[in-house]
């Protein structure tokens, strides 16, 4: 019954990758991120991958080049873009069914806690992709439970560094990498567990590449990659050639390092002409001796992030949607440190600010779409101790909302997470019911979010007593002293604080970035700034 | 009571957004018919009175004779998506006031500005609280301050609301100062619905636990409204003069169905009910040919509904959400994708084609609707490759205009990809199953389920032309097309069963459990929930209560259901292994030595409610009767990944006169007044005894 017929066009024109190929690869490629980031989350054994989702999920091609990802948290957004094909140089020999692990954030691009395994794909022994995944693990050694000190100043304080090392020979586990790298963390069986989740994620996601391989053949497969870049770059560039060309400037500043009191001014320049979109960080604070020292993916990470706002942000992400961009940070700088730097809070603090610098600058480019500065932290708490109820030792981290600035559409939202995070809160019972730990208040700080025509949104106040033992809490959190800004004659947010309440009562103010030795009793409060407000009230 | 026979007359009704679907079906004659009448939204019971009286005067009946009637209803839903009901309030522990504003935290998309999270039901000058606090064990920390309350219930009553809900800290393990305060705001404030979380679920987190509560609070008032005035429309004499006294059951969200009283008070159980019954429906005509595994798929002019059927029970979830409000109920576990046969096709900016999530709707709708629509849609490009004819009569009047589909998928599609119109329909297919694809696995394979070993049953107008060409992408080896797949959710309603819901956190390791403690909690929970069937006239012998445990490894935050067949310590210590083996069945690994926790304890009370045996066809032989065989028509099909299709020239059949035991080959279609069943190349058809199209889909 089978008719010829003329009129039926083949679906790939040889070489060419159509446009209806182009969504079905896409689709394909987008699902099984997806459902690597499913397994990833359900087979996990810590509340802040399984619950909060600090994790995420991506495809490469042969040539290390991402071409599609499921990320939960924006600051894993360029962090992966760039840093696997790094990692993957510094391997000497691949062979297939290897797993490489990876935390070193002077070749992963990461803070410490953000361990990263990659697996290449082989059909037969030919190359034709990698799939990864990081997960932000609650510990991973070093001076402090949770790995994210408040006070280090060397990288080697904050954990166990991993090179691009093999877990996995051939498919086999390196029992010997895996011991080193258990002996070296508190909580080794809830690591174990995770980095367990971690490699089912990776395989999934390499089964799913290699049935792709087999529908398409290698070879189209590959042409596929190559036009799904394309296409993030064609969309990308419409959108920019849609914006004003010119020059813009911005500066902001970070309160301190930790160190001392001194700010870490910020500056951008950004240039849009026709050829894309140049932003130079040039005049910017050098590496300085606290811990807020980024890596130059993590900043990349932040700019993405705000041209994401700036433009469409359906657009999807892989090595093509942001080729319109040229980045020049300054080695040496704090946006761009070079080892032995201390980099924990880069990844959470110096990236909310690079947003704010750079979505400053486009204020006056596209003031229709940009927002008043949020809240600009992370606020990040950890908890460590041994729990008196079972003698085991414990550690819990945590990110706290704030307010969001005024938005052109309308009031920035009350305590919500900002920028480059977006993870969850740990449920009040949950955590009541794992950690030796009370919350006394999680309610919004009235008052705190900027006055404008779109009033920015309120931070929050995040109060936990300790029970029954000594606790070691780390803060990480900036905006104490420098307000988020106010745009288009909007107020400013209220800067946040921190201190903590003694058993009489009595209120011990603390800086934004500190460790602490807490009693019995003993209530730390956070509060957490106020967004900027936008366009003037009157 | 509810008589275990099934030789009476039974009536149900679903009301959608656009129609309500009336089914009636005699148990002693066999007799099924149906009435398809629009809704009325401004009382949607109007809608189903003049539906049913329709349905059953086709079969020369009245309402006298109705021995049951099923309802399934969107009010619940719409109330919520459309913010329709009053104002009320919410009671928490001093220092959490905000807990329903900050939710989890979280923004709604990463990168969107604009994006604005959902506003709690409750507006914040409505969130009260007060002093008082449970710890994590269960102990009092803090008294309840009753004064306090005192003052909040006079302010309460001052601002108007009617309704309350309380949520406390940890009141999942000790509910007193819940109920202590609920007592307190009852008796303050005569009149008002007041709702305690713990009522309707005493399960931990306390932002679901606070916010599926306060839902409840919102609804009981417009249930309690709908409900009184359906009930007075079917018994009046002028409506249906359904007798006092005969069960009417309401549909909820779980798969099962639950008695008006019920309803009233638990009305949150509804919500998100629209689609269950076309699951339920779906899984007991499966299950009559033996198919327990399916992935049921509901297609309509927007939307897919998506869902996996277990061993013949609808996976339900109780993550479930609705407009960003959590609801920690049992929700059938559905996947909603934006691709219905109205989605339309455009091409981006990047120059990739898309299909949806735009939607032609029913206005202007598909191009060849003739109603003005001038954008390809699914439908078009169906109708441009012959999957649809043009004499196809959709739902039985519509004639469709096929120079008009081809205009449309010629100018927005095939000219600015330089395609030809067959290559570019032949592209709007491929992309729409390749979202639809995506939709299945989320269901599938990203919960751990090979879908190899499954069924597809695709139903609604638009599922059963698509269902081949998705299971072969999916490597699903047979499809199930139900009978009457355009009124499968009304059906759902007569072969449901009645269903109760309980679900208590008690936290610990596994082994710190001993007999005794397993023993109190279990029975505890069963004797809750023979009550309830009690109250509901379920005599004992059609009672069955199904006891699990939701463990987790310790550390882990999400937890599997594992079937406790008896509280006794033989079984108990039998769960250990039940729950690796689940784990690895779902998440493909398992950790013996890891210690596990109980989280939850859940029991489901089943009130069994005898499903009336369906008309059945005919028996025939092999070959189809030649009055089944209404014409020929060519159809194109398309390739695998990377080749190009071809037309075939293929046989039209007529369901209805289709014969058990008839055998069909692809490709060919079949078409009814309700929706068309295109078989691919290489597939193999058989009409089984209940009239289900069983498809063994071809390789490529």
């Amino acid at each position: 019954m089978n008719e010829s017929s003329p009129r039926a066009a083949p679906l790939i024109h040889n070489d060419e990758i159509d446009a209806v190929t182009l969504e079905v690869l896409r689709n394909a490629l987008e699902a099984t991120a997806d459902e690597m980031g499913a397994v990833l989350r359900l087979t996990a054994f810590s509340p802040n991958i399984k619950e909060r989702m600090d994790a995420s999920c991506a495809l490469f091609d042969a040539d290390a080049r991402l071409v599609a990802q499921a990320e939960h948290v924006p600051v894993h957004l360029g962090s992966m873009l760039s840093a696997i094909g790094v990692t993957m140089k510094t391997v000497d020999v691949l062979e297939p069914a290897d797993i490489i692990i990876v935390n070193d954030p002077f070749i992963g691009g990461a803070h410490l806690p953000d361990v990263t395994l990659i697996a290449p794909v082989h059909l037969g022994e030919r190359l034709i992709g990698y799939v990864a995944t990081r997960a932000h693990h609650a510990d991973v050694g070093g001076m402090e439970p949770g790995s994210m000190p408040g006070n280090s100043r060397e990288v080697y304080q904050e954990g166990l560094v991993i090179p691009a090392i093999k877990l996995y020979r051939r498919g086999v586990l390196v029992e010997d990498v895996l011991r080193l790298i258990l002996a070296n963390v508190r909580t080794a069986e809830e690591r174990r567990g995770d980095l367990n989740a971690q490699v089912a994620a990776l395989r999934v996601g390499e089964r799913r590449l290699k049935e792709l391989a087999q529908v398409y053949g290698a070879a189209s497969l590959t042409r596929g990659f190559a036009e799904i870049l394309d296409y993030a770059e064609r969309r990308m560039r419409k959108r920019l050639a849609e914006l004003p060309r010119g020059t813009y400037r911005a500066e902001d500043a970070l309160d301190d390092d930790g160190t001392s009191e001194e700010p870490v001014p910020i500056k951008v320049t950004v240039t849009l002409d026709s050829d894309g979109m140049v932003l130079d960080f040039a005049g910017s604070a050098p590496q300085c001796a606290g811990n807020i020292n980024a890596v130059a993916p993590m900043t990349h990470s932040a700019v993405f992030f705000a041209v994401k706002i700036l433009t469409d942000p359906s657009i999807p992400v892989n090595a093509g949607t942001f080729r319109a961009l040229d980045i020049r940070i300054p080695e040496g700088s704090v946006l761009n440190a070079r080892p032995p730097a201390a980099v924990c809070a880069g990844n959470t603090e110096t990236t909310q600010r690079v947003v704010d610098v750079v979505l400053r600058a486009f204020a006056s480019l596209a003031p229709e779409r940009v927002p008043a500065a949020c809240q600009g932290t992370m606020n990040l708490i950890g908890i460590g101790g041994r729990d008196p109820r079972s003698g085991n030792p414990y550690t819990y981290i945590e990110t706290i909302g704030g307010g969001q600035g005024g938005r052109p559409m309308g009031p920035g939202q009350d305590g919500i997470q900002c920028n480059m995070t977006n993870t969850m809160n740990t449920p009040i019972e949950a955590l009541e019911v794992t950690y030796p730990l009370r919350i006394e208040r999680y309610e919004l700080r009235e008052g705190s979010g900027g006055a404008g025509r779109h009033r920015g949104g309120h931070g929050i106040v995040r109060a936990i007593r300790i029970l029954g033992h000594e606790a070691r809490v780390s803060l990480q959190s900036d905006r104490r002293r420098l307000a988020p800004y106010g745009l288009r004659g909007g107020g400013d947010g209220l800067p946040g604080r921190n201190y903590v309440l003694d058993k009489r009562g009595t209120r011990h103010p603390q800086p934004g970035k500190v460790t602490l030795t807490l009693n019995d009793q003993e209530v730390v409060v956070v509060e957490t700034p106020g967004g900027g407000g936008w366009g003037s009230v009157s | 009571m509810i008589a275990p026979e099934v030789r009476e007359l039974r009536v149900a009704s679903d009301v959608g957004g656009t129609f309500t679907d009336n089914i009636a079906y005699d148990g002693a004659t066999g007799r099924l018919t149906v009435a398809k009448v629009l809704t009325t939204p401004d009382n949607r019971a109007h809608g189903t009175v003049e539906g049913l009286k329709r349905a059953l005067a086709l079969q020369s009946r009245s309402g006298a004779d109705v021995a049951y009637v099923g309802h399934g209803m969107t009010t619940a839903t719409n109330a919520v998506i459309q913010r329709t009901g009053g104002r009320i309030a919410f009671v928490t522990n001093a220092g959490f006031r905000d807990i329903l504003l900050i939710g989890r935290q979280n923004r709604p998309s990463l990168y969107d500005i604009e994006k604005t999270r959902v506003a709690p039901l409750v507006s914040r000058e409505d969130c009260y609280a007060v002093g008082g606090r449970i710890d994590a064990d269960g102990r009092e920390v803090v008294p309840l301050d009753e004064s306090e309350l005192g003052r909040i219930a006079a302010a309460i009553g001052a601002s108007g609301a009617r309704a309350a809900a309380i949520c406390f800290l940890h009141a999942y393990g000790n509910p007193s100062h819940e109920r202590r305060a609920k007592e307190i705001l009852a008796r303050a404030l005569p009149g008002s619905v007041i709702c305690a979380s713990t009522d309707i679920l005493a399960e931990y987190r306390e932002y679901e636990r606070a916010s599926t509560a306060v839902l409840n609070a919102y609804l009981v008032p417009i249930m309690e409204r709908y409900l009184g005035s359906l009930t007075e429309l079917l018994s009046a004499p002028e409506g249906l003069a359904l007798p006092k006294g005969r069960p009417i059951m309401v549909m909820e969200a779980s798969g099962g169905l639950m008695s008006l009283d019920s309803a009233r008070e638990k009305p949150v159980h509804t919500v998100l009910s629209g689609p269950a019954g076309g699951v339920v429906a779906s899984a007991y005509v499966s299950a009559l040919c033996g198919a327990h595994d399916i992935i049921t798929m509901d297609m309509g002019g927007t939307s897919t509904d998506i869902s996996l059927v277990l061993s013949g029970k609808p996976e339900v979830t109780s993550q479930a959400s609705i407009a960003g409000i959590p609801v920690r109920v049992p929700v059938i576990d559905i996947n909603a994708i934006g691709a219905g046969g109205g989605s339309i096709a455009w091409i981006d900016e990047g120059g990739a084609l898309r299909v949806g999530p735009m939607s032609a709707e029913a206005m202007p709708g598909p191009a060849c609707y003739r109603r003005g629509g001038r954008r390809p849609t699914v439908t078009d490009a169906n109708l441009v490759l012959g999957r649809l004819g043009a004499e196809t009569r959709l739902g039985g009047d519509l004639t469709l205009d096929v120079e008009a589909a081809r205009r449309a998928v010629a100018k927005c599609v095939a000219d600015p990809l330089r395609f030809d119109v067959v290559s570019a329909a032949a592209g709007i297919l491929k992309v729409a199953h390749a979202n639809m694809s995506r939709g299945i696995r989320v269901v599938s394979v990203e919960r751990g389920h090979d879908p190899r070993e499954l069924t597809l049953v695709p139903f609604g107008g638009a599922g059963p032309m698509h269902g081949s060409p998705l299971a072969r992408s999916l490597g699903i080896p047979r499809l199930l097309v139900p009978p009457t797949p355009g009124i499968l959710c009304a059906l759902g309603m007569l072969v449901s069963d009645l269903r109760h819901d309980l679900i208590e956190t008690h936290l610990g390791r596994h082994e710190d459990f001993d007999a005794a403690r397993l023993q109190d909690i279990v029975s505890h929970m069963q004797a809750r929930a023979r009550n309830l069937l009690e109250a509901d006239d379920i005599p004992p012998q059609r009672q069955r209560v199904e006891v699990s445990v939701e463990m987790r490894y310790v550390g882990q935050s999400y937890e599997l259901a594992v079937p406790l067949l008896s509280p006794d310590a033989g079984s108990w210590a039998r769960m250990p292994a039940a729950f690796h083996a689940e784990h690895r069945r779902r998440f493909g690994h398992a950790d013996e030595r890891a210690p596990i926790e109980v989280v939850n304890f859940r029991v489901v009370a089943i009130g069994l409610i005898t499903a009336p045996q369906l008309p059945r066809p005919e028996s025939g032989s092999a070959s189809p009767p030649d009055a089944a065989r209404i014409g020929e028509r060519r159809i194109f099909f398309e390739g695998a990944a990377t080749e190009a299709g071809s037309w075939f020239a293929c046989p039209v059949w007529r369901r209805e006169a289709l014969l058990a035991g008839n055998e069909l080959a692809g490709p060919t279609v079949i078409e009814e007044i309700s929706a068309t069943t295109v078989l691919y190349p290489g597939d193999r058809a058989r009409i089984d005894a209940v009239g289900s199209i069983i498809v063994e889909v071809g390789h490529e």
